[in-house]
């Protein structure tokens, strides 16, 4: 029995099994608080605890899990090429929202911390919390916060995307693809984009194409800004 | 083979971009480096889309599963972070709402001042 709980293969299967689950229970509610990677976390999460296994042991399949965000932020030049064209079109609306968006969004988190009265690590470990893992990780590691408070902040800020964000747009008035995709591709990257993807053709790869944008801007923003400042 | 040969187009985006990323000093991340570099191959034709298509389309439709074990390092850093929790929540939901609200008024204005352009356009035709 232990040998099988410090296993990776065991957890890699756990993990993909109750994904599984996760997309299954989506797909027969067809609620968005059903969030598969949501759902995944609880479930997995709560087997290690019941079976007293260390984070320590998970992460050895945990690693083969993360290896793919690398190569899937690379393939995520395959949407925005298909819609070169719809990117082309609205250059200047996408550079712009996603420019703004970054901006509002590293503010925004640097005034909100100070309201609750956070760290400065953890604060700044939250500054890039709206991009992509592998991008918010190097930024944060650039700015001196603590990595894995990054890593966390940003899947919830996706799942806390993909569950509200669709309907939060649709009540602020947002109507044109366009527009509904760029929006939660940047304030939630790919979590987010797995919903919009649900929405259309248009918004699944705006929004996609938004978290090269949106995660090169903030790369960027956060690079001169802190140049600057220091 | 060919789903090999796919992931390795892109693993080969990945250490390229790494490489660029190591070039500028480590400015801009490998990862961004390397969609980008991708993004240039496919458009001036050096990487067709049929080269990378399918391992890319699964990684894509997969993305949110790679982000479980980030997710689960929460059971590692909890006592850490207990005390703080609820604001880092906090914070996650009301700027998520703040960053998408100004990317939309955004692109709404852009709109209309474009829209405005063009009909003046019209106008003076």
């Amino acid at each position: 029995m232990t040998d099988l709980l410090s296993s990776s293969q065991f957890w890699l299967l756990v993990s993909i099994g109750f994904y599984a689950l996760g997309v299954e229970i989506q797909k027969k509610t067809g609620s968005a608080v059903c969030n598969p990677l949501l759902i995944a976390s609880i479930l997995v999460g709560a087997l290690l605890i019941a079976t007293g296994t260390p984070y320590q042991t998970y992460e050895e399949s945990g690693k083969l899990i993360s290896f793919f965000l690398t190569p899937a932020t690379v393939a995520l030049a395959i949407p925005i090429y298909r819609k070169l064209d719809v990117l082309l079109k609205n250059l200047l609306p996408i550079l712009l929202g996603a420019f703004v968006g970054s901006m509002v969004s590293i503010g925004s988190v640097l005034l909100f911390s100070h309201l609750f009265g956070l760290s400065e690590s953890t604060t700044l470990s939250l500054v890039p919390k709206s991009v992509t893992t592998p991008i918010a990780v190097a930024v944060a590691e650039m700015l001196g916060g603590v990595t894995s408070i990054t890593a966390i902040a940003v899947v919830i800020t996706g799942i806390i995307g993909a569950i509200i964000l669709p309907t939060f747009l649709k009540c602020i008035g947002v109507r044109n693809p366009v527009q509904m995709g760029l929006s939660i591709g940047t304030a939630s990257h790919a979590v987010g984009t797995s919903r919009a993807i649900e929405l259309g053709e248009t918004e699944g790869a705006i929004s996609g194409l938004a978290i090269g944008v949106a995660g090169l801007l903030t790369a960027l923003i956060v690079s001169i800004g802190s140049a600057i400042l220091l | 083979m060919k789903h090999m040969k796919q992931l390795g187009v892109l693993l080969a985006c990945c250490v390229g971009g790494s490489l660029l990323s190591l070039l500028l000093r480590g400015l801009l991340p490998g990862n961004v480096l390397g969609l980008t570099l991708l993004l240039a191959l496919l458009i001036f034709g050096a990487v067709r889309l049929h080269h990378v298509e399918s391992v890319a389309d699964f990684l894509l439709q997969n993305m949110a599963f790679f982000f479980l074990p980030a997710m689960l390092g929460v059971l590692e850093i909890w006592n850490d972070i207990k005390s703080e929790a609820l604001a880092i929540l906090a914070v996650c939901l009301l700027t998520t709402l703040c960053t998408a609200a100004a990317t939309a008024l955004t692109v709404h204005i852009v709109f209309r001042l474009q829209h405005r352009e063009t009909e003046e356009a019209f106008d003076h035709d």
